[in-house]
């Protein structure tokens, strides 16, 4: 008997792993030829091949209506492309290390996405603030209060603390629920035809960029989004338990109050040297000093519930044990005059300046030698990045959109 | 990567040639081996791109084409279920932060047939719950089957005795029938 024989009771039957085998056309000749003597003579077995074979076609053909289809595998030259560049990408830096020291001394590739972190993360602090600590910039409607940014504030931050203090104050206040619409996959990196009929503003470009950077141009679509926070008095009461603060009462308007937020269209611009574009999300983009940019239409919220934003914020900042940088980004949101904090990290130097007559804030990370400048104009927050320290430069490039 | 590579270009001309031509053999399967597990075409994409870019800088000690293609498989696959646990505890992070994320069907590709796709979406998100609850192990094994590699293979691609893979296909043939049996039966009676 074979090692995949196990022996049963009568000493004589097939186990399941050998009738799989069998099944599969993986045994060898004699364990087939024994295997097929012992089913002609075993009607237990027999019945257990049936149902072995019964099992595999379930199985594999769930599996196999998994896909994908052969029309939804991508074009296998714009993969190797995309790996191709990639491999060209890893072997400039390695083949000329001289080279790189001399043009850009601190800014190897390899770490560049790290570099690029803080200046994500800012990004994304900045939407998240913009989504969750809504401004009313028209206050006298105090039940339909519609953000507008008019102003940055720049607020100091640790990032980490401050997003994971902002998560968990969405877990302990309320619910929030979030769509966001996906852009066809067709158009995630759109021509910039494709990407001006797409979004619903009209899109801006520099006609001047800081020194060095690669005139490719690449769009990247960035979907809609409609959020609604529900404040949860029973979820309140018991951070407030468990935080010390049980003696705080909360409004009694707040209970099941709604604010909605709705985030449209907006668009990336990514230029460089060269780009290949991967399917999907892959885009691969070498050479020249990289610049971004981001257009996005200023989120609405609406106080769609019969609270306020005023209550919202009122109560929030009567906590005392409320994160101490979530309570800053409080205070610094200005109902009256449309100011909204933005979360700068610590490391990061800020200052407030004017673009095309807007406020705007630059803000400068000189250990890392990247720098941005954010402004909104006619509705639309506008992001621009690039590896450069130089203000001046960066408003030059700012003040040239158009 | 030792110094002499890297005086000497990364991709010279039958390097190329010849990856480029493992690439071309190997890119379908890697893919739908990918797509299978993730059930995401980027990052599926994502799989394929690191798996040959692995391939390229650290070549398998591979006798065989069976090898090579094993090799492929084993690292598709360990990215693949390495890129669900992350999206996984990505959702979970997110449901605990309150926030729950729907995607909303957009673009030509839900105008076509709409109840179609749905339906087809449904069962296959269903396919992959079954398929996620499984350990790794029988996961590996029963993608691997899928796609077609031969015990051999499956062997060589998870470091078990070939005479061992049918009973181990078996086992987690048995579980995925099992729970999905289960899962589909408590689905009907809701």
């Amino acid at each position: 008997m074979n090692e995949r024989q196990q022996e049963k009771p009568n000493n004589q039957c097939l186990d399941m792993g050998l009738l799989v085998s069998l099944r599969d056309d993986e045994l060898s000749a004699s364990e087939l030829a024994q295997a097929r003597a012992h089913l002609a003579t075993c009607p237990d077995c027999a019945a257990d091949e049936r149902g072995v074979a019964g099992t595999g076609r379930d199985v594999y053909d769930l599996l196999a209506a998994l896909g994908p289809l052969a029309d939804e595998i991508p074009d296998s030259a714009t993969v190797f492309a995309a790996i191709h560049t990639r491999l060209d990408s890893g072997s400039e830096h390695e083949e000329h290390p001289e080279t790189l020291q001399v043009v850009a001394p601190r800014y190897a590739k390899s770490n560049r996405r790290r570099r690029y972190g803080w200046l994500a993360g800012a990004a994304a602090a900045v939407l998240i603030a913009l989504l969750l600590l809504p401004n009313a910039g028209a206050l006298a409607y105090q039940f339909l209060a519609l953000f507008s940014v008019q102003q940055f504030q720049p607020v100091s931050v640790d990032p980490q603390s401050f997003s994971s203090d902002l998560i968990s104050s969405l877990r302990d206040f309320g619910n929030m629920q979030v769509q966001y619409e996906t852009v066809p996959a067709s158009l995630q990196h759109p021509t910039q035809a494709q990407a001006r009929q797409w979004i619903h503003f009209p899109l801006s470009l520099p006609s001047r960029l800081p020194a060095g950077v690669g005139q490719t141009i690449h769009f990247t679509l960035l979907g809609s989004a409609d959020g609604t926070f529900t404040f949860n008095v029973a979820k309140v009461q018991a951070y407030l338990a468990q935080s010390g603060q049980s003696g705080i009462r909360i409004p009694a308007q707040l209970a099941g109050a709604t604010f909605t937020i709705t985030s449209d269209t907006g668009v990336v611009i990514h230029y460089a040297g060269n780009c290949r574009l991967g399917r999907v999300t892959s885009l691969f983009c070498t050479g020249g000093t990289p610049f971004y940019a981001a257009e996005i239409p200023s989120p609405v919220v609406q106080a769609t519930g019969k609270a306020s934003l005023k209550d919202l914020r009122d109560f929030l900042l009567s906590l005392p044990r409320l994160a101490p940088e979530l309570h800053s980004m409080l205070q610094q949101l200005d109902l009256e005059q449309g100011i909204v904090p933005l979360p700068v990290p610590r490391e990061v130097a800020a200052q407030q300046i004017t673009v095309h007559g807007a406020p705007g804030v630059v803000l400068v990370d000189n250990s890392l030698k990247v720098g941005g400048l954010i402004w909104q104009e006619h509705g639309i927050i506008y992001l621009i990045a690039s590896v450069t320290t130089s203000s001046m430069d960066l408003l030059d490039t700012a003040n040239s959109f158009a | 990567m030792s110094s002499d590579r890297r005086r000497t270009p990364l991709i010279t001309s039958s390097d190329e040639q010849s990856f480029e031509a493992i690439f071309k053999r190997y890119y379908p399967l890697v893919y739908q081996l990918a797509y299978r597990c993730t059930g995401r075409h980027d990052e599926a994409e994502d799989v394929v791109q690191e798996v040959f870019l692995r391939y390229y800088r650290v070549p398998p000690q591979a006798t065989s084409d069976g090898e090579q293609r094993a090799w492929l498989c084993r690292v598709a696959t360990n990215l693949s279920l390495n890129a669900l646990r992350t999206r996984q505890r990505r959702a979970h992070h997110e449901e605990e932060a309150g926030e729950m994320r729907q995607q909303k069907m957009s673009g030509d590709a839900a105008q076509s047939n709409p109840e179609q796709q749905v339906l087809a979406a449904e069962q296959a998100a269903f396919t992959r719950a079954i398929l996620a609850e499984l350990p790794e192990r029988q996961q590996t094994y029963l993608l691997l089957r899928s796609v077609g590699l031969s015990y051999v293979e499956i062997a060589q691609a998870t470091g078990v005795a070939p005479a061992s893979v049918g009973a181990l296909l078996a086992r987690a043939e048995r579980e995925f029938r099992r729970r999905y049996h289960e899962r589909a039966t408590a689905r009907k009676a809701e």
